[in-house]
């Protein structure tokens, strides 16, 4: 049990439209390991960014729960997720969702803010952030705000800001889906070696098949219910 | 960290930030003068009231009825003779009392300024030291000498009320086209003194000698229906000209040791069937007509603050549905829904605090000016305030204070609203 970071057991959401109730994910069970590489995959509307929402405690089951280090996320208060999502959980998403009005260091320095409720940053957090500008190439970028940046860009200051707070977890929703084919393998390749160096736990839904192929495992979505959990060596395209 | 966001959001967008800012200050600086005119006010009239009338003094007056037109035909209801005066003087808790009496009859002023001769009938009203002691007005001189009384060697001394000058200014000066008069240019200015004659009822001087007065000062207590000498020298026309061996006085001020027991000396005061007033009495009516003044400008602020009150509301709004992706990205980073709606209401107090501080400054800059407007066209007036406001540290302090809570009220809602969104929702359009 220990060795699952992510335990997810008989997993139901439904939406609510007026009376309706519509059910977008179904009886999910998925245990995902320490420092795994999962891809999601499965065509639109079938519940995946749904499913990594709730993983990182963006959303609440119908039925069902998420353990993750052995706690029920979904059981928490609104205090104790956010402090969940900002110390374990880094966010990389399709459309970058970069904060206009901040600088790419500032981006990349806020969730150290909300960590410390702070206005100002440490000496340390400083010194990390100029470390993960180096490290992402944006140290020339520093002071530019997103819209002065390429989509590339912009992408690995979100990878960074994912990695500020060293979370355990990475949930990237379609990373390159708004990059050209180069610069999304570019991603890839980045979000990898964090994966495989630092030994964080990496889930990213892509429609890319060759981008899927790189993961450990690949776990197949249709109509809210995982119909594959392959491994890569199995999956055939 | 909050406060980190919530200047950047309020950097972001300068242009709505101001006019939030504009709003809000417009609100502030009226609430601040207001309160401001209100407060110089009250200091002012409160300030004049109890110079005339303090708190522990009462003063009384015979009760009489008014025949006609004119003012000085009074049917006597009750008198103050020198016996009750006497008798007043012994109420325990009475300190003193200063009784003015009056030269019987009507007499006539001559009065010449500027090459004019200006003559009226008026009362020769007579005050002991005492109650004009406070309007620097030598004691010697209004000891005078009882002999050669009101010769031109040695002028009864006299003073006017304060009031009188701005009635000259503001009918008589003006429609005879003559100088404007301040207090000073009024003293030293002689008056003759024709007893028991009157122009105005063609009753002429039956041989009296013109007495000679000269003016030597104001004073807030002096009638203003005549002028008023020492009460001693009136005791002393009276028994020399016009066969008058008692005094009757037309009113008193009764001094009492301390303000507590002014309500049983003016119970003691009952039995003699006279007019009572005191100091407190006059503040009452100030308080009343203020209570008045009040209600009508707060109404005014009232309304331009719920208008900007909906301002801030509507921008917060909007500033809120704006911001939906963002709340969401800041939610998805670890930020907590206290923090959220936190973050959009120190904007706000930023807003309502700038405001406020700008409010104010705007309100004494226009204070200024409004006060140099207002004294230049009232400079006939000749006691006037320095300033119709009055401004306080502690009024600036209320001022931000106010206007933080205020901006932080109405922005309350949009920032629940805030609070309230779904970080998914707000993340997947
Ligand atoms: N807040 C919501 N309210 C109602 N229905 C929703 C909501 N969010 C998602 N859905 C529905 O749930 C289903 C799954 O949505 P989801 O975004 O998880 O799909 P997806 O697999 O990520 O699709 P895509 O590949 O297009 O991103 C869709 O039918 C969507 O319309
Ligand atoms: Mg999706």
């Amino acid at each position: 049990m220990a060795e699952h970071s992510i335990e997810i057991k008989s997993l139901h959401k439904s939406f609510h439209l007026g009376k309706q109730s519509i059910p977008v994910l179904r009886d999910i069970d998925l245990n995902i390991k320490k420092g795994e590489f999962i891809s999601i995959i499965g065509p639109s509307g079938s519940g995946k960014s749904t499913l990594l929402n709730m993983i990182g405690g963006l959303d609440s089951a119908t039925h069902g729960s998420i353990h993750i280090d052995g706690v029920d996320i979904h059981k928490l208060n609104d205090k104790a997720v956010s402090k969940f999502r900002n110390n374990k959980i880094g966010f990389v998403f399709q459309d970058f969702h970069l904060l206009e009005n901040l600088t790419v260091e500032e981006n990349i320095a806020l969730p150290l803010r909300i960590q410390t409720k702070r206005n100002s940053l440490s000496r340390a957090q400083k010194k990390a952030v100029t470390q993960m500008l180096k490290v992402l190439d944006l140290h020339e970028r520093a002071h530019h705000r997103p819209y002065e940046i390429s989509g590339g860009q912009k992408q690995r200051t979100a990878i960074g800001r994912a990695l500020i707070t060293n979370p355990e977890i990475i949930l990237a929703d379609e990373p390159t889906g708004n990059l050209d084919t180069q610069t999304g393998h570019q991603i890839i390749s980045l979000l990898k070696a964090i994966n495989k160096q630092k030994g964080i736990t990496l889930i990213i839904i892509t429609h890319d098949h060759h981008i899927a192929a790189l993961a450990d495992r690949i776990v197949q979505i249709q109509d809210g219910q995982i119909t594959t959990k392959a491994s890569t060596h199995k999956f055939t395209h | 960290m909050h406060l980190h966001l919530a200047l950047k959001n309020l950097t972001s967008k300068p242009s709505r930030t101001l006019l939030t800012v504009v709003a809000i200050t417009i609100c502030m600086v009226f609430l601040a003068l207001f309160t401001a005119f209100q407060e110089g006010l009250r200091n002012y009239l409160f300030k004049n009231s109890l110079q005339t009338n303090p708190l522990t003094q009462l003063s009384i007056q015979p009760k009489s009825k008014k025949l006609g037109l004119n003012p000085l035909d009074l049917l006597p209801q009750s008198s103050l003779t020198p016996k009750i005066i006497s008798e007043i003087k012994e109420i325990p808790h009475v300190t003193s009392v200063e009784a003015q009496n009056t030269v019987k009859g009507i007499s006539s002023l001559q009065i010449t300024m500027f090459g004019q001769t200006l003559q009226t009938d008026a009362l020769i009203f007579g005050a002991p030291y005492e109650t004009i002691s406070s309007d620097q007005i030598d004691e010697n001189i209004w000891k005078t000498s009882t002999d050669s009384l009101g010769t031109a060697a040695n002028p009864l001394p006299a003073i006017i009320s304060t009031h009188l000058i701005d009635l000259y200014n503001y009918s008589f000066a003006t429609a005879n086209n003559l100088p404007q008069l301040t207090a000073q240019n009024f003293i030293g200015t002689d008056i003759d003194i024709m007893l028991n004659q009157s122009t105005f009822f063609g009753q002429q001087n039956s041989g009296l000698p013109t007495l000679k007065a000269r003016v030597v000062g104001f004073s807030p207590k002096a009638k203003l229906i005549g002028i008023t000498i020492p009460s001693d020298t009136v005791q002393q026309l009276n028994k020399q000209y016009l066969n008058a061996q008692d005094d009757t006085f037309v009113d008193a001020y009764i001094n009492v040791d301390s303000v507590e027991n002014i309500q049983p000396v003016k119970q003691a005061l009952l039995r003699y069937n006279v007019n009572i007033s005191s100091g407190a009495d006059a503040l009452d009516t100030i308080n009343s007509y203020f209570t008045v003044i009040s209600i009508a400008l707060n109404l005014i602020v009232l309304i331009m603050l719920g208008l900007a009150g909906l301002m801030i509301a509507s921008t917060f709004l909007a500033k809120v549905t704006e911001k939906t992706r963002e709340i969401g990205i800041l939610r998805a980073l670890g930020l907590t829904r206290r923090s959220i709606s936190r973050i959009f209401l120190i904007e706000a107090g930023i807003i309502g605090g700038i405001s406020g501080l700008i409010g104010f400054s705007g309100a004494y800059m226009l204070s200024t000016l409004a006060d140099r407007i207002i004294l230049n066209s009232i400079s006939f007036i000749a006691y006037k305030p320095v300033s119709f406001f009055t401004y306080s540290p502690l009024l600036l302090a209320a001022t931000i204070i106010f206007a933080i809570i205020f901006a932080q009220i109405f922005a309350y809602i949009p920032a629940r609203q805030a609070s309230k969104v779904s970080p998914i929702q707000a993340l997947s359009n």
